[in-house]
């Protein structure tokens, strides 16, 4: 039994999104005239999420940071006319150097995934917090991206876009709400 | 995908990046706050999946900063959300992204166990047993317990839609204001 486990651990589902936004997202995100400046803590863009599947499922590893940290990036650039990505840790300095009035640091919050017999519904929380150009917190927002569907196993790339879609729903929550609370 | 980025889109990026390294030496000249050291720079990287330039602030200590997105650089054809149609075949909608190839965990496991690593031969003759349905395509093998299930929407969402009445797929999108 012990042999067995430790195999089954070794089949499953290994799902990587295309990390790429929906022509969908393009028409319903329009860009605002806006500097904005993104940073991503470096273990989002490495968060995997692992299910151990159960006596009738097979594990699945679902890897969340590696497609939602591109379309984070292609949701800020069609969101906001002036878009700056910082790899490296922002200080008020920096803000202040490069003329940043509005800075947004994402963080994953959780990550739901629902299997039934009948399909999947996946969630990907997100808490988004806002800094002025003196890295002062001036608003702070949880946006959540869900998507479920049915017999998506049964297709050549089911699991992949459904995961997808759950991402992109989530950045065009987060865009968006940059947007509309300028 | 389109295959390359508008001319207008590079010329407002460069114009993007030569404000921001030229404004900050100026701006003590013309009065403004006096403007610490940062050690950082600016840089234009290409977005791994489109191709498309945008401005990267870096450390200036690392000559050679790494790209932070190490997923697959291979870049796909954006995906169309009607194939989660239940009724929609896959044959109808292309599909061109990565999908879960589990072939070749089936080889790697044979491998190991070959090797006694990992499991013997009741568990590989087990195990796609209980997979098979799923490899032909069957969704009904695939029951996974439940993980961390996010709470449903509330009253207080600034922001939520949900899919046409024409998708047989629920999308949502939602947001709430939080205290700081």
């Amino acid at each position: 039994m012990v042999l067995f486990l430790g195999c089954a651990r070794l089949f499953g589902w290994d799902i990587h999104a295309p990390g790429i936004l929906s022509e969908n997202f393009t028409q319903l995100v329009r860009a605002v005239d806006e500097r904005v400046a993104l940073y991503l803590p470096p273990e989002l863009l490495r968060y995997e999420s692992k299910d151990k599947g159960s006596w009738s499922a097979d594990p699945q590893t679902y890897h969340v940071g590696e497609a939602f940290g591109p379309m984070l990036v292609e949701g800020f650039q069609n969101g906001f006319s002036e878009f700056i990505f910082l790899e490296t840790r922002p200080t008020p300095e920096i803000l202040a150097r490069y003329g940043i009035h509005r800075l947004a640091v994402v963080r994953l919050k959780d990550f739901g995934n629902r299997v039934t017999w009948k399909g999947q519904s996946l969630t990907l929380a997100t808490e988004t917090a806002v800094f002025d150009s003196g890295m002062k917190e001036i608003d702070r927002f949880e946006s959540r991206g869900t998507s479920a569907s049915e017999k998506i196993f049964s297709k050549k790339g089911g699991p992949e876009v459904n995961l997808n879609a759950a991402l992109e729903n989530n950045v065009r929550a987060v865009v968006q709400h940059l947007q509309d609370v300028r | 995908m389109k295959g390359g980025v508008p001319t207008g889109a590079r010329l407002v990026l460069a114009g993007l990046s030569l404000v921001l390294l030229v404004t900050p030496p100026l701006m003590p000249l013309m009065g403004s706050e006096v403007i610490e050291e940062t050690h950082t720079r600016v840089i234009v990287r290409e977005h791994p999946k489109t191709g498309k330039p945008y401005v990267s602030i870096v450390s200036s200590d690392d000559p050679d900063p790494k790209d932070p997105f190490t997923g697959p650089l291979q870049k796909f054809s954006r995906p169309d959300y009607r194939m989660l149609d239940p009724k929609i075949k896959a044959k109808d909608i292309p599909y061109h992204g990565p999908s879960s190839d589990r072939r070749k965990v089936y080889v790697l496991a044979a491998t190991l166990a070959t090797v006694g690593t990992a499991g013997g031969a009741a568990g590989i003759l087990a195990a796609p047993a209980a997979t098979g349905a799923g490899a032909a395509g069957g969704a009904g093998a695939y029951l996974a317990g439940a993980g961390a299930v996010a709470g449903t929407a509330t009253a207080a969402s600034v922001y939520a839609t949900t899919g046409s009445k024409e998708d047989n797929f629920i999308h949502r999108s939602e947001s709430k204001e939080k205290a700081i």
